[in-house]
């Protein structure tokens, strides 16, 4: 069944083919020119092998930066022309029909987030569907990986308030699973165990991600009618952003994402990737091919495959269906970490899963421009340690410089002295065409949405441009910090360390403490390496400032842009404001809406955190809890035993005295369960109080 | 509501009695009875504890009372049916990729053949 809908007509595999030989000569001709410009304006006393190390790093670097202005540059001209003649949405119909013989699934992984967020966005997107009348062709299902009891009760509360409200038992559906083995890829993989026959096609979603039911809509259509596509990208808005730092992303991301999801459309064509959610997938292929095993040897470069997505669309691609990026799809929302410590530990994360796939470059069978794409995500935080390098050796080149006597007379025969040479319109070249790489796609972004009349939707032409100035003044100053926390982790997970999984922070605002915290190393290595440089070569200080400004001023800069007092001061001054601040689209409207929506009152003194101590209290939530878990085996006397243990724990010293894995103990067993909900409500008032029982 | 008349102190009756009343009526309420259904069983549970019970008394009533009424405490849908929160299983299996390792060189040499032999457009399809 799943060959059928292979490859079969090569027409954009051989247009892929030219068009990546052209972005590498762009990319390579360039940087080499540029490389030779630097070395003529290195100093040549200093010795070669300081100088052949600074050229090979600004080589890499030039080259990593330039990818990404040619794919903006292609991408505005796709833009301008109103679309690619091998996008994957061309010639979808008008209406949102789907056809009646299957059905797709939504799935919304989630571990250990605010079960209340993920419900709304749920609603929002059932909602949706429903309004154009096409909710019958899908199911809903939440996976739950969460290992927090509190988590489990309230996403089963929520499931059911859900559901109970939109009616719709039988269409949204809830499963937790025990042990999130392989963790998110585990759990879609889970999912396809169980399910996964039931489905022609599934849609991942991010648990704080939304989309329009228009766009599932369309995105099953061109999975329809392209029967070779095995996952279909869409690319993410972030929305619902209010720090100053998610405002000022926000920002960038829907002004310049367009034409940059564009351009990697022109490079990437068929050989696109999967970016983790926000994208439809044939399931069927998906099972037979798309199966991630573990790596040999440990993690952090062994074992499960953390960033399993670049992994999956290559595994797809390699079974013969094309992974593209529906550039010109709208209706696919996402959102973005609220601060720049949340950013770097989901980076940590990252990081780790690119720097794993240096284990997968040279797996047989995967497409060249995958094993690319896989060295490009290592170059993702690799690039920061080159760049760090870059700096470290320009430095040590500073320092050379002064205490290095200069040949005058060179040894062997010669008319002249060899006097040291400085050419300031070749270093101003230089400087003005590594600017151009690095902002030129953003002035060009500006001027697309301008001309085409889009700066309302902005804010205003003076706003935006105010934005862009904003935007790029907060990326200058954060650029140092980022390299440095890159740096540091791919050092550290090549060393050996590993990350965890942690929930992602969605609102919480970074204190001066856990800056500081975080930050502090920075800071003292930005002021010593500052004013060492001052000290010993004031003229390369300047060149270097950017930099350790940016370093020394890490901890006020991550807690300032962490402010969401800062982010609506910004949005009251009309700067960083997107098409879904202004007009914003109806399903984030009715998000916003859920959202603030008033609970219901309730007679327990339990907040909804409460997830364990309200499936012990309230007869509701427990009757819930027990009918969602009532499959379970007959436990051995010793296990009995330890549960009744737990059981006389919680009762004697409160809820708060268990961990949450015995917390987890008892709401796994029914009985014990049972037993204990009938003993809390027994207890004497002062006792119970502890319970919530007032 | 305000109170209309004064409201005299209850006469016979315990802190106990009271307590009772109030922690069976709140499990009720959490049960999301129906008003007059959740005083009808907080009022069978007291009578049967007799006056004056401590509210664990009181409790222990009224969860043998719901044992009699609900021997299952299953959940239903709107429908009626129990309540399920996933479809029926329909189980198949899911096998781990080959992940072999090409060689460098063997993976440059490879390149070079397929460049030279197919005029570079590769491809599996």
């Amino acid at each position: 069944m799943t060959d059928n809908g292979k490859i079969t007509s090569p027409a954009w595999i051989s247009a892929g083919n030219k068009r990546r030989s052209v972005l590498l000569f762009l990319v390579i001709a360039p940087s080499l020119l540029a490389a030779s410009i630097l070395y003529s304006l290195l100093p040549k006393t200093t010795g070669g092998l300081l100088n052949g190390i600074i050229i090979v790093l600004f080589i890499v670097l030039f080259s990593w930066i330039s990818v990404g202005f040619w794919s903006s540059v292609t991408g505005l001209f796709i833009m301008l022309r109103q679309g690619d003649m091998f996008r994957a949405t061309a010639g979808l119909p008008e209406s949102c029909d789907l056809p009646e013989n299957f059905r797709t699934a939504l799935l919304f992984p989630v571990y250990n987030e605010d079960a209340r967020m993920v419900a709304e966005g749920v609603r929002t997107v059932y909602a949706s569907l429903r309004q154009l009348g096409i909710e019958q062709h899908f199911d809903v299902f939440i996976l739950s990986d969460s290992t927090n009891p509190e988590s489990w009760v309230c996403e089963e509360e929520a499931w059911h308030t859900l559901t109970r409200e939109e009616n719709a038992y039988g269409r949204i559906f809830y499963r937790r699973r025990k042990s999130n083995l392989k963790r998110k890829s585990g759990n879609i993989a889970d999912f396809c165990r169980r399910w996964g026959a039931n489905y022609k096609y599934m849609i991942v979603f991010d648990a704080d991600s939304i989309m329009s039911g228009e766009t599932l809509a369309r995105m099953v259509q061109a999975m329809e009618s392209k029967q070779d596509i095995g996952i279909l990208q869409t690319p993410p808005k972030a929305f619902g952003s209010r720090s100053l730092i998610a405002r000022a992303q926000q920002f960038a991301n829907h002004l310049y994402g367009p034409i940059f999801a564009a351009g990697l459309h022109y490079w990437q064509l068929g050989d696109a990737q999967y970016w983790g959610h926000n994208a439809i997938i044939r399931v069927a292929p998906f099972m037979d091919y798309c199966q991630l095993p573990s790596l040999p040897g440990k993690a952090p470069l062994g074992g499960d495959i953390m960033s399993h997505d670049f992994v999956e669309s290559a595994l797809m691609r390699r079974a013969g269906f094309g992974v593209w990026l529906a550039y010109d799809l709208e209706g696919s929302y996402e959102q973005t970490p609220p601060t720049l410590v949340d950013e770097l530990i989901r980076d940590r994360r990252w990081c780790q899963g690119n720097l794993q796939h240096s284990r997968l470059v040279f797996t047989r069978g995967f497409f060249p421009t995958h094993r690319a794409l896989f060295i490009n995500g290592i170059m993702s935080y690799g690039s920061a340690l080159l760049w760090f390098f870059f700096l470290l050796a320009s430095s040590a080149q500073a320092m050379a410089e002064l205490f290095v006597v200069p040949t005058y007379f060179p040894s062997g025969p010669s008319l002249f002295p060899d006097w040291p040479q400085y050419f300031p319109n070749w270093a101003l070249s230089l400087l003005g065409g590594t600017g151009a790489l690095l902002f030129l796609p953003k002035i060009l972004a500006l001027t697309l949405v301008a001309c085409k009349g889009g700066s309302k939707r902005f804010g205003g032409f003076a706003a935006m441009t105010a934005s862009v100035f904003g935007e790029v003044v907060i990326s200058t100053f954060l650029a140092p910090v980022r390299m440095l926390f890159h740096s540091f982790f791919v050092v550290t997970t090549l060393l050996g360390s590993r990350s965890g999984w942690n929930a992602q922070n969605r609102s919480q605002e970074t204190t001066w403490g856990d800056a500081i915290r975080f930050h502090w190393w920075g800071t003292l290595l930005g002021i010593a390496w500052g004013t060492l440089m001052y000290l010993v070569n004031p003229g390369f200080f300047l060149w270097l400032s950017p930099i350790v400004i940016g370093l020394a001023l890490s901890i006020p800069l991550s807690v300032l842009t962490s402010r969401v007092r800062l982010g609506n001061g910004a949005r009251l001054l009309h700067l960083f404001m997107t098409p879904a601040d202004i007009d914003p689209p109806r399903e984030l409207v009715a998000f916003r809406r859920n959202v603030r929506k008033p609970l219901p009152p309730c007679p327990f003194a339990l907040s909804r955190e409460k997830g364990f101590t309200r499936a012990v209290v309230i007869p509701r939530v427990f009757a819930l809890h027990l009918t969602l878990i009532s499959h379970k085996r007959r436990n051995s006397p010793e296990k009995n035993a330890r549960l009744a243990a737990l059981a006389a724990k919680a009762l004697d010293r409160g809820p708060d005295a268990l961990d949450a894995k015995e917390k987890i103990a008892i709401l796994s067993d029914p009985e014990c369960l049972a037993n204990l909900h009938r003993k809390v409500w027994q207890l004497d008032a002062s006792s119970a109080r502890q319970w919530g029982i007032v | 509501m305000p109170c209309d008349t004064p409201c005299h102190p209850p006469v016979s009756s315990s802190a106990n009695a009271y307590a009772g009343r109030d922690r069976v009526l709140l499990y009720t309420r959490g049960m999301n009875a129906a008003p007059v259904k959740g005083i009808e069983l907080a009022l069978q549970s007291m009578r049967q504890a007799g006056e004056n019970a401590p509210p664990g008394e009181v409790m222990e009533q009224l969860f043998h009372i719901l044992r009699e009424e609900h021997p299952a405490t299953r959940l239903t849908d709107g429908n009626g049916d129990p309540l399920v929160s996933a479809p029926p299983m329909n189980r198949t299996a899911m096998i781990a990729e080959d992940m072999d390792q090409l060689s460098l060189s063997g993976s440059f040499l490879r390149w070079l053949r397929k460049r030279f032999t197919s005029g570079g457009k590769g491809g599996r399809a």
